[in-house]
C-alpha cells in the first residue's frame, strides 16, 4: 500500500513538472494563437464587405448573430451586414461568411472553414487561373437569396462536379443565413 | 440533438467516414489482429467497449475541467472563495492532450482490473487485447473528434464513440475474413505479409468509398 | 555499435515504417500532399527527439512500475509544445495536419524507441537514435507524399507540373491511394532488402 502511494506520487511529480512546463509554453504562444485566430476573421469580414470599417456585433432574441458593417466608427451609416452561415457538407459542417449591402444582396462570400473531400468538396475554395477569388465563391457576387439555389436545383449557382452535397450545403446555408436576417431586420423594422 | 443527428452521426461513423478505412486511425491492431477471425472479434469488442467508455469520460473531462466556462469545477471550486474569477482564468484546454492520454491510459486498466474482478468469462475473451488498447490511436482520435473537432454533445459523444467502434469492428473483422484466404493465395514473395495487407485495405477502402452518396 | 550506426539504421535497415511497420496511422493520414507530409516528418522528430533526451536523462529516476506512464506523460507534453507552437506560427498546417498533432503521443515509433532504446541507452545515443528514426521516418512521409500529390492532384508543393489537359489520377488522394502507396513503397523494399543481402 505504502509502495502504491510513494508511486502515486512519484509519477504527480512528473505530470506537474509537465503540467507547469506546459503552461509556461502556453503563455507564450498564447497570444499569438488568438492573434492568428482573430486576423484570419477580421481579414475574411474586410474581404466579404469591403466599404465597411468598423463592425459592431448584434445578437437576435433567437440567438442568431450578426454584424452590422458601418463606413466608419463616428457614424451611424450603415453599409451591410455580416453574417455567418453554417452547412452540413459532406464531411464537415461548412462555415461561409457573407458580406451583404443595406438591400441583403451578396456583395461576396468567403469559405472560411470546411473538410470536404480533398479533391471534390475541397474544390469549393479552388482558385482558376488569375482570380483572385474561387471560382465557387464568385458565382455568388451581386446574388439576391432568392437566387440561391444549385443548377440541378433549378437555381443559378453552378454545382462543383462531383461534389453537389458541399455546393448544396454552401448554396442553401448562405441562402437560409441570409433570410434569416432578412425576417429579423424586417419584422423589427430597424435597418 | 434530435434523433435524426444521432443516427446520421452513427451511420457516417460506421460506414462513410470509418475509422479504419477512411479516416486511417487505428491501423496497428488492424493490420497486427486481423489474421484470425477470432482474434479480431475479441478486439473488436474490446474496443467498442472502451471507446464508448472513453467518449464518455473524456467529454466530462474537457467540459467540466479544462474549458473555459461557467460550469467548470475547477472555477466553480475557486468561486466559492473568491467571487472575483472568471472562467477565463481557468482556461486548461492547452492540456487536453495529456489529460485525455493520462484518462484514457488509466481507464484501460481500471476496465482490465474490474473485468478480470466481475467477469472471468469476459476477462479471458478480452484480457490480452485490452493493455494493446491505450496506444490504439483510434480512441485517442475519437476522444479528440468529439471535443476539439466536433465539439459535440455529451450523447452525441457517446453515440459516436460507440458506432466508431463498431465501424473498427467491421472493417476487422472483413479484414480477416479475406486474410485467412489470403493465406492460400500465390502473392509475390516481395509482397507478402504487409504490403498485400495494404492491397486488401486499399480494396476495401475503395468499397466504402461507394457509401459516400449516402445522405439522409 | 558506432555512434554512426545508431544515425543510419532509422534510414533503411530498421526504417520506422518500412520494417518495424509503426506509425502508419499519420503516415497514410497527412500525406495526400507533401508540404503535410514534411510537417508531420519535423514535428514529429522533434518530439522522437526530445523525448528519447528526457527519458535518457531520467531513466534511472523512474521506478518500473510507472515507467509507461511517466514516458507517455514526457511524449504528451513535448507533443503539446508542438500543437501550440504550430498552432501559433504555422496556422495553415496546423488546421492541415488536424488531428493528428495530437495523435503523435500514441504514434507507436515514439513510445516504442522510448521503451525499446531510450530506457536503456545513454543520451548521446538515445539523441542520434531518436534523430535517425525521425528522419526515416519523414523521409517516407514525403516519398508517399510526393507520389500521391503528383499523381492525384497533378501538382509538387502546389505548383502544377503538367498542363491544363492533364487529369489528375484523383483517388490518389483519397484514402485509397494511401493504402496503394505504402503497400507498393513497401514491396520495394523488401525488393531492395533482399537485392543487398
Amino acid at each position: 500500500m505504502k509502495y502504491i502511494l510513494k508511486l502515486g506520487l512519484i509519477l504527480m511529480v512528473y505530470t506537474v513538472v509537465a503540467g507547469l512546463s506546459l503552461g509556461f509554453i502556453n503563455n507564450i504562444t498564447r497570444s499569438k494563437i488568438l492573434e492568428q485566430e482573430g486576423n484570419a476573421g477580421e481579414k475574411a469580414q474586410r474581404e466579404v464587405l469591403p466599404e465597411a470599417s468598423a463592425f459592431v456585433d448584434f445578437t437576435t432574441n433567437g440567438g442568431f448573430e450578426y454584424k452590422k458593417g458601418y463606413a466608419d466608427k463616428d457614424t451611424a451609416d450603415i453599409v451591410g451586414y455580416v453574417v455567418n452561415a453554417y452547412g452540413n457538407g459532406y464531411s464537415s459542417t461548412i462555415r461561409t461568411i457573407v458580406g451583404l449591402d443595406t438591400t441583403f444582396t451578396i456583395e461576396a462570400i468567403e469559405i472560411v472553414y470546411q473538410e470536404e473531400t480533398p479533391g471534390l468538396g475541397t474544390k469549393c475554395v479552388e482558385i482558376r487561373g488569375d482570380s483572385p477569388e474561387p471560382w465557387f465563391e464568385a458565382q455568388f457576387d451581386g446574388k439576391k437569396p432568392d437566387e440561391l439555389l444549385v443548377d440541378k436545383d433549378g437555381g443559378t449557382i453552378d454545382a462543383i462536379s462531383g461534389a453537389t452535397i458541399t455546393s448544396r450545403a454552401v448554396t442553401n446555408s448562405v441562402r437560409e443565413a441570409i433570410e434569416e436576417l432578412k425576417k429579423h431586420l424586417t419584422k423589427g423594422g430597424s435597418q | 440533438m434530435d434523433f435524426g443527428n444521432i443516427m446520421l452521426i452513427a451511420v457516417s461513423a460506421i460506414l462513410v467516414n470509418n475509422i479504419v478505412l477512411a479516416k486511417f486511425l487505428g491501423l496497428c491492431p488492424f493490420l497486427g489482429v486481423s489474421k484470425k477471425l477470432d482474434a479480431s472479434l475479441g478486439m473488436g469488442m474490446a474496443v467498442i467497449f472502451v471507446m464508448t467508455l472513453a467518449s464518455a469520460v473524456t467529454w466530462i473531462i474537457y467540459e467540466y475541467f479544462l474549458l473555459p466556462i461557467p460550469k467548470n469545477f475547477i472555477f466553480r471550486f475557486f468561486h466559492l472563495f473568491d467571487p472575483s474569477v472568471t472562467p477565463s482564468m481557468f482556461d486548461l484546454a492547452y492540456l487536453e492532450t495529456i489529460a485525455f492520454i493520462l484518462v484514457i491510459a488509466s481507464l484501460v486498466q481500471l476496465v482490465e482490473m474490474v473485468v478480470q474482478r466481475i467477469s472471468p468469462p469476459l476477462y479471458e475473451a478480452l484480457g490480452i487485447y485490452l493493455p494493446l488498447i491505450t496506444t490504439n490511436c483510434a480512441i485517442l482520435g475519437v476522444a479528440e473528434l468529439n471535443t476539439m473537432t466536433n465539439h459535440y454533445s455529451f450523447i452525441a459523444s457517446v453515440v459516436h464513440g460507440f458506432s466508431a467502434g463498431i465501424g473498427f469492428t467491421l472493417a476487422l473483422i472483413l479484414m480477416s475474413g479475406i486474410r485467412e484466404k489470403l493465406e492460400l493465395a500465390d502473392v509475390p514473395p516481395s509482397l507478402k505479409g504487409l504490403p498485400i495487407a495494404f492491397m486488401v485495405a486499399g480494396l476495401m477502402s475503395l468499397a466504402f468509398l461507394g457509401f459516400s452518396g449516402l445522405k439522409f | 555499435m558506432k555512434l554512426g550506426g545508431e544515425f543510419t539504421k532509422g534510414l533503411l535497415k530498421e526504417n520506422p515504417v518500412l520494417v518495424l511497420a509503426l506509425g502508419l496511422c499519420p503516415t497514410l493520414a497527412v500525406t495526400n500532399t507533401m508540404v503535410n507530409g514534411i510537417g508531420m516528418g519535423i514535428a514529429a522528430t522533434f518530439v522522437l527527439v526530445c523525448s528519447n533526451l528526457v527519458i535518457s536523462l531520467i531513466k534511472n529516476l523512474v521506478p518500473n512500475r510507472i515507467r509507461i506512464p511517466v514516458f507517455i506523460t514526457v511524449i504528451a507534453t513535448f507533443v503539446t509544445v508542438v500543437k501550440l507552437v504550430m498552432a501559433g506560427y504555422f496556422p495553415g498546417l496546423s488546421k492541415a495536419l488536424g488531428i493528428f498533432i495530437p495523435l503523435i503521443v500514441v504514434n507507436c515509433i515514439i513510445l516504442g524507441r522510448a521503451e525499446g532504446f531510450a530506457s536503456k541507452n545513454n543520451v548521446l545515443r538515445s539523441l542520434l537514435d531518436g534523430l535517425g528514426m525521425g528522419v526515416g521516418f519523414m523521409l517516407i512521409l514525403i516519398i508517399i507524399g510526393a507520389v500521391r500529390e503528383i499523381l492525384g492532384a497533378g501538382t509538387i508543393l502546389g505548383h502544377p507540373l503538367f498542363g491544363e489537359s492533364f487529369k489528375p489520377a484523383l483517388l490518389m488522394i483519397l484514402p485509397p491511394g494511401g493504402f496503394f502507396s505504402i503497400a507498393i513503397l513497401i514491396g520495394l523494399s523488401n525488393l531492395l532488402q533482399k537485392r543487398l543481402e
